[in-house]
């Protein structure tokens, strides 16, 4: 038994042992687009927001979108660890690093995008100071800081026992390593003693607990800066949960995705297994029918309605000129893999199946991005004092910084990935171990050996 | 045992008030650098924002616009030094004497905007500068504090409290917020001037800014730029509070006004309290602009009376039935009104009237365009 213990040890942490080709490959590519967007960003410094192509009256571009979008995906962390955690989901356990990488990445290159649409990003530090409780960017401020504080945490806590893992197999196979500091530091004198262990699992319970409402709260918040406006699109009172369910929607199809990614890369097929694409895949497509419900009831009732300001927006959006983006959304965003997804979690052992819901997750991560630039930009193009439309075509420093932002999000994931193993060991050990005490204890009841 | 425990809690206490130190070291320096960035460059330094304009909780500035009067300035050529090559003067003025002539994106901080509210409804001219609501949705989000209310009211912005995070644009539902995108090209002349949140001349990279009312100009007595530019005086300005406003030529007492003639405010229902009361037209807008006068006035003294014809032409020929037509005599001390009535059917209305020996200048207009010289004709009578 103690020798699969160590191979899975060894199989876990081989990703940080070195990096292959491939891997410096990656790194170098995404360096350079992140570099490109580092460029655009000190560009937009110098030059001021002007070197954008927003407007008097599109002010607000796909920058405010791709915040949405990250803090939207970061939910993955939260539903995967926190969610499943409380409601006693043992298959969770090998998705759980993953999930919560996701989450802190997520919220921190969200959160940056907030920077990049500012006027004046260095006066930020007066936003604490102002105290402007009734500010809804005050909310937001509040709520997502906690929120990538909580995550924080929350990604830490389960790290302090792999780190003493590594801790030891550092100082003991490697010592001349210098992450053997970094690991001791973090490790805080783990000695896997079963009142740490008890304390880290109170912690561990009691924050993925809190979590749920923060990140609940902290997507609402978002979704009240819009809703709280007088804009037609914006002002609906069910935007709140709307955007609850995107981002949860988001951040499930996104983990699929990076965990398909790594484990085609590190070869986990045995730790993420088709039971777990074909779970992921049902909770997406409840996720997907939920957002589907809220899609429809917001269009449904506005158009039923069909006060004129709002008639000429869904105009624009079903017929006219973001009728590309509002058709592919439901199309290729939602009808489309909503069916993939239904067969390949049908016939779901097969590695056929794992391609066919990666790819609907893909699709759906695209298509929530569009989503959320036809949430934000066509409410701004509609003239408020009936004049003619806006046009917003982004400008190649807009792209560049929002394909920098991705980028440093694959960035900080394959650091990451060389830092901590991809799986949390420990966790999968000690689910190992109960898997086995059950074993031993049925055979110990039935008394027999083989069933 | 129990003195390792004591010199562990002793270095414990002193490393936590070594980090409390640290914490108020690092609050009171951010502290500072926010108060550095709080003020502009150059007007470093305590005291240095002008406070001149004064701000007196009795007053409540505010617009009452007359559409009747407003023609878009149609008729005029666009001003030669404006980049953006639009014609009404109110945006113009506000524009040049605000010191953004060259503002790239454009910024209009009052904008003549043409509308056609119902089908059978003619299209008319509707100036719209900042509403001065005193339920400001700008107000509330504003995450700094940057833009603030006077205690006369006024929502004005303090510049170098703003962020640019431009959430008051997405709520202000009038569309009156701009944004500096880029280096402001300062126009000529503007140097002179200090940061002023009363008087926004010195514009700030990265920061909205609005229509500001002119207060500065209030509180010495003088009517914003806007006001003033209109060649037709639509626009009037003044305290509400005192109920009177004024476009340069006349006073009206506000109540009246607003109250004889349909005065409502912009999108009253967004709950907005809006400052800016609009007089709806009266007056069709066809009439106003595509019309043309004939004045036939008959030769024969009959009774020392003269036959006076006035037909009422659209821009195609077609007679403008009712509209009411004054046809006046030049004396010494001005106009004076000799008679009045309505076309008829074929857009025709004819009198006669009672004159003197003298030479006579007979002028005929339309009762509700008095302003439009082209609706006016006048002959001469021997």
């Amino acid at each position: 038994m103690s020798d699969e213990v160590l191979t899975l040890e060894e199989k876990l942490m081989a990703p940080l042992m070195g990096a292959t080709k491939g891997y410096y490959a990656v790194v170098t590519t995404f360096l350079l687009v992140g570099l490109i967007g580092v460029i655009a960003w000190i560009i937009q410094l110098i030059d001021g927001l002007g070197v954008t192509d927003l407007s008097q009256r599109v002010f607000w571009g796909i920058y405010i979108s791709n915040f949405i979008f990250f803090i939207g995906i970061s939910y993955s962390g939260t539903l995967i660890s926190a969610v499943l955690r409380l409601t006693g989901a043992e298959w969770r356990t090998p998705l759980t690093r993953i999930a919560e990488q996701i989450t802190v990445i997520g919220i921190a290159v969200g959160f940056t995008y907030i920077l990049f649409d500012m006027g004046r990003p260095e006066r930020v530090i007066l936003l604490p100071f102002a105290q402007r409780l009734q500010s809804p960017l005050f909310w937001d401020f509040l709520t997502v800081s906690t929120y990538l504080t909580g995550s924080l945490i929350y990604f830490y806590l389960p790290l302090i026992p792999d780190s003493a893992i590594l801790r030891d197999h550092f100082y003991e196979n490697r010592p001349n390593d210098p992450r053997k500091f970094l690991y001791r530091i973090l490790a805080i004198g783990w000695k896997g003693t079963e009142k740490q262990k008890h304390v880290l699992n109170r912690s561990i319970s009691f924050m993925s607990i809190i979590l749920i409402p923060i990140a609940v709260m902290s997507h609402t918040v978002i979704a009240f800066i819009f809703a709280v406006t007088w804009r037609v699109g914006w002002h609906s009172t069910i935007f709140g949960p709307y955007f609850v369910v995107a981002a949860i929607f988001s951040g499930t199809a996104a983990i699929i995705v990076a965990m398909t990614i790594l484990r085609r890369v590190y070869n986990l097929q045995e730790y993420i297994t088709f039971r777990h694409y074909r779970n992921l895949g049902y909770i997406l497509f409840l996720l997907l029918g939920t957002y589907f419900y809220f899609t429809v009831t917001e269009y449904f009732i506005t158009a039923y309605r069909g006060i004129t300001h709002d008639m000429e927006l869904l105009e624009a959006m079903f017929f006219g000129e973001y009728a590309w983006y509002f058709w592919f959304f439901i199309v290729f965003g939602m009808i489309v893999p909503g069916i993939t997804l239904l067969i390949a979690c049908w016939k779901y052992e097969s590695e056929k199946s794992v391609l066919a819901i990666f790819c609907a997750s893909s699709l759906i991560v695209i298509g929530m991005w569009v989503k959320r630039y036809i949430i934000i930009v066509p409410a701004l193009a509609r003239p408020y004092v009936a004049q003619e439309w806006t046009l917003y075509s982004p400008s190649w420093v807009e792209w560049a910084i929002t394909f920098g932002g991705l980028a440093t999000f694959v960035l900080a994931f394959a650091f990451l990935a060389k830092l901590f193993p991809i799986i949390s060991i420990w966790e999968l050990k000690e689910e190992q171990e109960k898997k086995e005490i059950a074993k031993i204890s049925k055979i110990l009841k039935t008394g027999k050996l083989l069933e | 045992m129990t003195d390792e425990v004591d010199q562990k809690r002793r270095g414990l206490l002193k490393k936590g008030a070594l980090g409390l130190g640290g914490i108020a070291l690092a609050s009171a320096s951010i502290y500072s650098w926010v108060d550095f960035i709080a003020l502009p460059s150059g007007d470093r330094g305590a005291g240095t924002i002008s406070t001149d304009v004064p701000d007196d909780p009795n007053k409540h500035w505010g617009f009452v616009i007359d559409l009747s009067k407003c023609d878009g300035c149609e008729d005029l050529d666009p001003p030669t030094d404006d980049p953006t090559g639009e014609k009404p003067r109110c945006s113009y003025a506000c524009r040049k004497s605000h010191y953004f002539m060259k503002a790239d994106p454009a910024q209009h901080w009052i904008r003549v905007y043409k509308l056609k509210e119902s089908p059978e409804i003619e299209e008319f001219f509707f100036p719209k500068p900042c509403q001065n609501c005193q339920e400001a949705p700008c107000h509330r989000v504003c995450p700094t504090g940057a833009t603030y209310q006077r205690k006369d009211g006024t929502i004005l912005i303090n510049h170098p409290k703003c962020i640019g995070c431009r959430i008051c644009m997405a709520a202000c539902p009038y569309e009156t917020r701009f944004f500096w995108y880029s280096e402001p090209i300062v126009d000529e002349g503007a140097e002179e001037y200090k940061y002023s949140k009363e008087y926004a001349v010195r514009h700030t990279r990265g920061t909205v800014s609005k229509c500001d009312l002119c207060v500065h100009n209030a509180y010495a007595n003088q009517l914003p730029h806007c006001v003033s530019a209109c060649p037709n005086g639509a626009i009037y300005y003044g305290d509400l509070n005192e109920d009177v406003v004024s476009n340069g030529r006349e006073l009206l007492p506000l109540h009246e006004t607003i109250n004889n003639n349909g005065g409502y405010r912009y999108k009253e229902d967004e709950g907005t309290e809006p400052s800016v009361y609009y007089l709806p037209v009266i007056a069709s807008n066809f009439s106003k602009q595509n019309t043309s006068l004939k004045l036939e006035i008959g030769n024969n003294l009959v009774n020392d009376e003269l036959s006076v014809v006035v037909g009422a032409e659209g821009q195609n020929g077609e007679p403008i039935k009712s509209t009411k037509i004054i046809i006046e005599k030049e004396t010494t001390f001005g106009p004076m009104t000799i008679a009045e009535g309505l076309t008829d059917i074929d857009g025709v209305f004819s009198c006669s009237i009672k004159l003197s020996s003298n030479d006579h200048i007979i002028k005929a207009r339309m009762k509700e365009t008095e302003r439009y010289r082209r609706n006016e004709v006048s002959k001469h009578v021997r």
